[in-house]
């Protein structure tokens, strides 16, 4: 860690699980900022700086991105194909965090070299121990190029 | 046997050429064979292609392998012997000759047809009654370099058999060999018809296409779709050479199909040349073969007085051909009235006579025998055309079968894909919230608790919307209620009505366009799906001033389009298939589970339809299509 402020953009269409990873990765204060957004589209938009997300200082490039697949609009498996194709974005991290255990789904994801895929477990305890361990891997003992 | 060369000619066409030895027999097996051949008897053997190359060996002796052999000159011998000396023996025979190495040899060929393409040799070995030249052979060893000792006591182990083994043995191999050749030649016939079966297959299965059109289809079966035509030529042909008369077969309006076979000069040189003979005998033809179950149709023809007789094929009781015989005479028909024919049709009086005396002669009663025949062939040939169409039915029918299996196999891999990770999203929102509601509740922290339990009751509720929604999809093409005729200006009328209350609360203007045509559909699922894109209209209309929605209808080739169009937000190119999978939504935020366009989809699918979405972008308004499978006009 370099002191400069963490940041997490989270790519989730459902509000609730939304609201249950934010709880859980303010708790264990790993990362400084928590970026939502609720579908593929956004989530490009904001990688590439369109539109809204124009201001760099106010919207940085992510430390660690968790992407759920089924999005609205442009699907999560799109995005990271697109991230992962993209010379600027390619070191982002990209964990796949979905209620999907299909295993075409996984297939696709690693195809497409996400960094990890993850399920959402359904037991509450799981579900915070997960977001703890991925939150102090990715942003404490990672070590990230910029 | 697994020959290599065999599946391939399966594909192509047989290039019996190219076959070696090692593509029309099983090495392996008779390696085995012979392995078991050579412990009983001590007689070993080899097979060789024509090239030199060793397919089968057993019982080698020692100086050839470990001397001969293993030496590249003296090799050379043995391949020279194996290759040369054993040429020009006749099939069925067998010849001894001394190897180039100087011990005994014999070979008899293997034939496929009357190719050579290999040998079974018997040898080396030395007969019981000779005593070896082991001067030559010490000469032998000095040349080609071996240890002479080790050489001398190899020779001194060569098989020794007497000269009756020999000759019995031998003759059993010829007999083998031989044996070997015709299996060899049935196999390559064999896979012969294979291929043939294969392109008889694809005749057959370019037909079966026409085959199960329906029958009452009045363009639908031809003659030639049915019968192999060259096939039928051989069985007419034969036909009215062993009876004597005259045969053709017509379509039912007399347009020959067949070849005629054995028309008398009378009919084809001379009353069918001329203009008025030809379109009597067409209506001759035509009346003759009329169906008539009860038996044949024989009668004196229309042109000309010749006795006729003719017999109706029918398929599934559809008239297909007629199968004509005649131009016979016999002494009850009047020369004079028939020469004077010859002035009605304008054709030389003469001319006509002389025909007229060519034509053969027949009793009525051995006619009328000859006209029971091919009534009776021509009503098995009916049946067999019959049979071919049911037969092309039925595997039509099974194929579809499998192909609708497949697309339903795939479409519950895709619903149960959908189902698992919907149900499983509410799941988890319950168990979090109600695992963080413990935590707070131990901690004693009460300020969310009221916000969590209401997400856990919204995501149950939501669970119970996706239950429902699913269960109503699942009823849709299990239970139809009978097609009836639909009024469509009534039918949108009525879903309207129910709509009231919305439309005014978003000031919507309505267009139905009237004189809708009445369609044949299920009602009540008509009523579903244009109910659905209207409140998908209201709910969709942005900030739109002056929302409006348009039923109507375009008529299309052989189908009517109808559709609901709306001023409101539109949508983007990109989501057009999108919009219509189950429980998907553009915007996460809108009510409902995203079921609805999933049930149009559904529904219209199942009553044979299609269902679309028209849009020109965002902000253009969309406008949401549907037929009803073909037009129907009720």
């Amino acid at each position: 860690m370099k002191g400069e402020p963490l940041t997490v953009l989270l790519v989730e269409d459902n509000p609730d699980h939304a609201e249950l990873v934010i709880r859980n990765l303010e708790d264990f204060q790993v990362a400084n900022t928590i970026i939502h957004v609720e579908d593929g589209e956004a989530a490009l938009d904001y990688l590439y700086g369109r539109g809204n997300y124009s201001d760099r200082k106010q919207f940085p490039l992510p430390h660690l991105m968790l992407l759920d697949l089924r999005l609205p609009r442009i699907d999560g498996l799109e995005v990271l194909k697109e991230v992962k194709n993209d010379d600027k974005l390619r070191a982002i991290p990209v964990v796949v965090l979905t209620t999907s255990d299909a295993d075409r789904d996984m297939a696709m994801a690693h195809e497409y070299h996400a960094n990890s895929y993850v399920t959402k477990p359904v037991n509450f305890a799981d579900f915070s121990k997960l977001l703890k361990d991925l939150g102090f891997y990715w942003l404490a003992w990672n070590k990230h190029p910029w | 046997m697994t020959q290599k060369h065999l599946q391939e000619a399966e594909t192509g066409p047989l290039d019996s050429e190219n076959i070696v030895l090692a593509d029309v027999i099983d090495a392996p097996a008779f390696q085995e064979m012979m392995d078991d051949y050579y412990a009983l008897t001590g007689i070993g053997i080899g097979i060789i292609d024509l090239k030199g190359e060793v397919l089968v060996s057993t019982g080698w002796q020692d100086i050839c392998v470990k001397f001969h052999r293993a030496q590249p000159e003296s090799c050379a011998f043995c391949h020279e012997s194996d290759i040369f000396l054993s040429r020009g023996v006749v099939p069925g025979a067998f010849k001894i000759y001394r190897c180039k190495n100087n011990l005994w040899d014999i070979a008899t060929p293997i034939m496929l047809g009357d190719r050579h393409i290999g040998n079974i040799f018997l040898g080396q070995f030395l007969y019981d009654d000779e005593e070896p030249d082991y001067e030559l052979f010490r000469a032998q060893a000095r040349r080609f370099g071996y240890d002479e000792t080790a050489y001398i006591a190899a020779l001194n182990r060569v098989s020794r058999f007497s000269r009756q083994t020999v000759q019995t043995a031998m003759s059993y191999y010829s007999k083998l060999a031989q044996m070997i050749s015709r299996s060899n030649f049935n196999n390559v016939v064999l896979k012969d018809a294979m291929s043939e079966r294969k392109r008889l297959q694809a005749i057959l299965q370019k037909q079966l296409a026409v085959l199960t059109q329906p029958l009452n289809d009045a363009v639908g079966i031809q003659f030639s779709d049915l019968f192999n035509i060259d096939e039928l030529q051989h069985i007419q042909d034969a036909f009215a050479e062993a009876t004597g008369v005259a045969s053709i077969i017509t379509t039912p309006d007399g347009i020959p199909i067949t070849r005629p076979s054995n028309f008398c000069r009378l009919c084809s040189e001379i009353i069918r040349t001329s203009e008025k003979g030809l379109a009597n005998c067409i209506k001759s033809d035509t009346a003759l073969g009329k169906c008539n179950p009860s038996g044949p149709i024989v009668q004196p023809c229309m042109s000309g007085g010749l006795w006729d007789g003719g017999a109706s094929i029918t398929v599934g009781g559809r008239h297909i051909a007629n199968w004509l015989i005649g131009q016979v005479r016999n002494e009850e028909q009047d020369e004079t009235k028939m020469v004077e024919y010859a002035d009605e049709i304008g054709v030389d009086r003469e001319l006509f006579r002389s025909a007229l005396s060519e034509v053969p002669t027949m009793s009525k009663e051995r006619f009328d025998k000859v006209a029971l025949a091919l009534y009776l062939l021509a009503n098995e040939l009916s049946q067999k055309a019959y049979q071919n169409v049911q037969q092309a039915r039925f595997i039509t029918e099974r194929k579809k079968i499998e192909k609708d299996l497949q697309q339903k196999n795939a479409e519950l891999e895709r619903f149960t894909y959908t189902v698992s990770h919907d149900l499983k999203s509410p799941l988890i929102t319950i168990k979090g919230f109600a695992g963080a509601l413990l935590n707070d509740l131990q901690e004693g922290r009460y300020e969310r608790m009221a916000g969590d339990l209401k997400r856990v009751c919204e995501a149950a509720d939501k669970m119970n919307d996706l239950l429902r929604d699913l269960l109503e999809l699942s009823t849709i093409g299990r239970l139809i209620n009978p097609p009836e005729s639909v009024d469509m200006n009534l039918l949108a009328e009525e879903v309207l009505a129910k709509l009231a209350g919305p439309l005014k609360n978003h000031n919507v203007t309505i267009f139905v366009q009237p004189d809708l045509p009445h369609i044949f559909c299920d009602r009540r699922r008509m009523e579903e799906v244009v109910q659905i894109l209207a409140e998908n209209a209201i709910n969709y209309m942005g900030d739109q001033a002056e929302p409006c929605i348009q039923f109507g209808m375009r008529a299309e080739a052989d189908t009517h389009v109808f559709f609901l169009q709306d001023n409101g937000i539109g949508i983007d190119e990109k989501y057009n298939q999108v919009i219509f999978g189950l429980f998907n939504k553009l915007d996460a935020k809108s009510r409902g589970t995203g079921i609805g366009l999933a049930l149009v989809k559904r529904i219209i699918e199942v009553q044979g339809g299609n269902v679309w979405v028209e849009s020109n972008g965002l902000g253009t308004g969309s406008r949401f299509c549907f037929t009803v499978g073909k037009k129907w006009n009720g």
